[in-house]
């Protein structure tokens, strides 16, 4: 039973000799909650060109640094450096880099090199099938020229022997043009020009890779190279003892040429990803903001397109905290040939 | 007097259960969530330890998906487990979210913990304003929970200035609530009881359920959620070795660190906890933020499986914060 509250306020006056005889008052209203001030913009004291800070984009682009990057097994471009964008098929769709068919790689700007194996491997898978024109191939180099081993198809497989040099034939296409040929041992090159019988007389070869033509081979590199699909414009093309050094520009001009991007934090060896849509795996991003580095530091980073999430499961994420937009170093365990 | 404060708690967090969840806009997002042996900070200061619980949370109207970083964007609804306030958890939850006002009636609480109770200290003005400085008060508490679904923080053996008054107040039949009031989202005084609702006086997203029980012991006030939170989903994958804290976080989709992540897997976990490290050996709870984390996991680190599934290592909460002080 509750007393009146005079009688309350009385006996409280009594024991505190307190004034004011009403019922608890109302208490004023929860001040508002206080906003801390927000830290000084991390963007502002950063390079202008940092990953972090710079502006939203509907492009997705890769930046990539002295990294090798891995498209099949036993095929890896060493890339100086690489500006490009990643287009998924289907517009309106993020890149998905799980499926490396999905988006099409198109290459801006670049300098990479193919070193002698990974061009071997690349002819070589290119013809692993018994059923081509051509079988048994074997790249390797002798110097500045390319050597080829092999068999071709007539009545039978006969085996040849082709040394020549690759050069530039277009934005798209190398060609090798055979200064020294032998089949089945024999000497051929004169006794071809004395027969007024090209390459093409002797191996029919049309496949999207390679094509031969009178006396010259020519080299689709779009198609010669395994998925994704990347768009290229070949400027220069230069064979030395240690591969092919490609040289890609597209022509655009200044002002319409991807930005100079900088990585998060100071890297030599790094992949950077922004802008427009990305998933990989389960994260699905928007304008991301990703560097990839190698786990060890001071290592170049080699990553394997179709094993990035094996090195990604073996390497961890590290979330910057400071940039406003969500910034993620991700740390790729050790490449594994693209298995 | 008899008020003693009376009382504390809080119900912790997270979840609870309640009835049926009528909006089923967001129900293809909703969030299962498994929490063991962890404190959750659900603002810098207040915290609770999930002992073992489940909850969803689910997208508020307006809102797609649950997102981490937005505690308006979803709602917990606890649907089995048990979770503790400490003794330094009720004290934080009093002075930094019930006491939060000026003028009070309330100050500077401090509960300790008693033999199935929990004592209570601090500073008393009548009315919220007599005298004009704080007399010193103690009392003891008793916690329930009745069919409601509030607690209920009976206070009794009142002292003042070191005096027993809880006699004369009771042979004045002078209750607590005419002698001060608690003017704070989600608790109140009413008779010599201080009553807490789960639903508002935490701080951070909103909590959909009320507790079936509530128990003060040493370890502080336990509340607990209809439902048994061993049998309830999401259970942690069976090949993911149960660490001795963690978070187990599963979805269609949710939205954490300005990404989507869809489907969401995410294992919260402590560094040490995968080998039977110190962290494991010791069953030292993680302390984790359950919205804006953003930098807690800036100071760790994740990974992301092959199969999808991301373990996020959460670095140490920020300094200050109350795990430093468990």
């Amino acid at each position: 039973m509750r007393w009146p509250s005079g009688i309350s306020c009385g006996l409280a006056s009594a024991l505190f000799v307190l004034a004011g005889c009403s019922g608890p008052p109302a208490a004023a209203p929860r001040q508002a909650e206080v906003t801390p001030a927000p830290p000084p913009d991390y963007c502002a004291r950063a390079p202008a060109r940092a990953l972090s800070c710079i502006a939203v984009s509907d492009t997705l682009a890769v930046a990539v640094h002295n990294t090798t990057i891995g498209l099949a097994p036993a095929v890896a471009i060493k890339t100086d450096h690489l500006r490009a964008t990643l287009v998924a098929r289907t517009p309106g769709t993020p890149v998905v880099l799980d499926d490396l068919s999905q988006f099409v790689v198109r290459v801006h700007t670049g300098t990479v090199r193919l070193a002698t194996a990974t061009l071997a491997a690349l002819v070589e898978q290119r013809f692993a099938n018994n059923d081509a024109a051509i079988r048994r191939l074997r790249l390797s180099q002798r110097g500045n020229q390319i050597v080829l081993d092999g068999q071709f198809r007539r009545r039978g497989w006969v085996p040849f022997h082709l040394v020549g040099g690759l050069t530039r034939l277009d934005d798209t296409h190398l060609v090798l043009i055979p200064s020294r040929m032998s089949v089945d041992g024999q000497s051929a090159m004169a006794l071809m020009r004395a027969a007024h019988l090209a390459l093409a007389d002797i191996i029919t070869l049309n496949t999207p890779a390679f094509t031969v033509r009178g006396n010259r081979i020519i080299v689709d590199i779009k198609a010669l190279l395994p998925a994704p699909t990347i768009d290229l414009a070949i400027k220069r093309a230069e064979l030395d003892a240690d591969g092919l050094r490609l040289v890609f520009d597209d022509g655009q001009d200044d002002d319409q040429r991807l930005p100079e991007v900088m990585p998060a934090r100071p890297a030599d060896s790094y992949v950077l990803l922004h802008g427009g849509q990305l998933a990989i795996g389960p994260l699905h991003t928007d304008d991301p903001r990703i560097q990839l580095e190698a786990t060890a530091p001071d290592t170049e980073l080699a990553l394997s397109l179709p094993g990035y999430r094996r090195q990604l499961a073996k390497g961890t994420i590290k979330l910057l905290s400071k940039p406003t937009r969500a910034t993620f170093i991700a740390r790729l365990g050790a490449y594994e040939g693209a298995r | 007097m008899r008020r003693v404060v009376r009382g504390a708690l809080i119900v912790l967090g997270l979840l609870a259960a309640t009835a049926a969840w009528s909006d089923e806009r967001g129900a293809d997002a909703r969030v299962a969530v498994r929490a063991h042996n962890v404190d959750i900070l659900v603002s810098d200061t207040i915290s609770a330890h999930l002992i073992d619980l489940t909850a969803e949370l689910v997208p508020r109207p307006g809102h797609p998906l649950v997102d981490l970083e937005d505690g308006g964007s979803f709602t917990i609804r606890v649907t089995a487990g048990c979770a503790r306030l400490s003794a330094d958890q009720l004290t934080r939850l009093f002075n930094d979210r019930i006491l939060d006002y000026e003028p009070r009636a309330l100050n500077d609480v401090h509960f300790m913990p008693e033999d199935g109770a929990m004592q209570v200290s601090g500073g008393v003005r009548l009315w919220h304003r007599v005298p004009p400085f704080w007399l010193a008060f103690k009392a003891t508490t008793n916690a329930g929970v009745d069919d409601d679904g509030l607690i209920r923080l009976t206070v009794r053996d009142e002292h003042l200035l070191g005096l027993p008054v809880g006699g004369l107040l009771d042979l004045a039949h002078t209750p607590l609530d005419a002698l001060l009031t608690v003017e704070a989202p989600g608790a109140r005084v009413a008779g010599n009881t201080v009553i807490i609702d789960t639903r508002a006086v935490l701080p951070g997203p909103a909590i959909d359920s009320r507790p079936v029980s509530a128990r003060l012991s040493a370890a502080g006030l336990t509340v607990c959620f209809k439902g048994d939170a061993t049998k309830s989903a999401p259970a942690l994958p069976a090949d993911l070795d149960a660490p001795g804290s963690y978070l187990w976080v599963q979805g269609p989709r949710l939205a954490a660190l300005g990404q989507e992540i869809a489907p969401a897997r995410l294992l919260v976990a402590p560094e040490f906890d995968t080998g039977s490290e110190t962290r494991a050996s010791t069953n030292e709870p993680l302390l984790f933020r359950l919205v804006k984390s953003r930098d807690q996991i800036a100071a760790g680190h994740i990974e992301l499986g092959i199969d999808g599934r991301m373990i996020i290592r959460p670095g140490p909460a920020q300094p200050g914060t109350p795990s430093q002080n468990r």
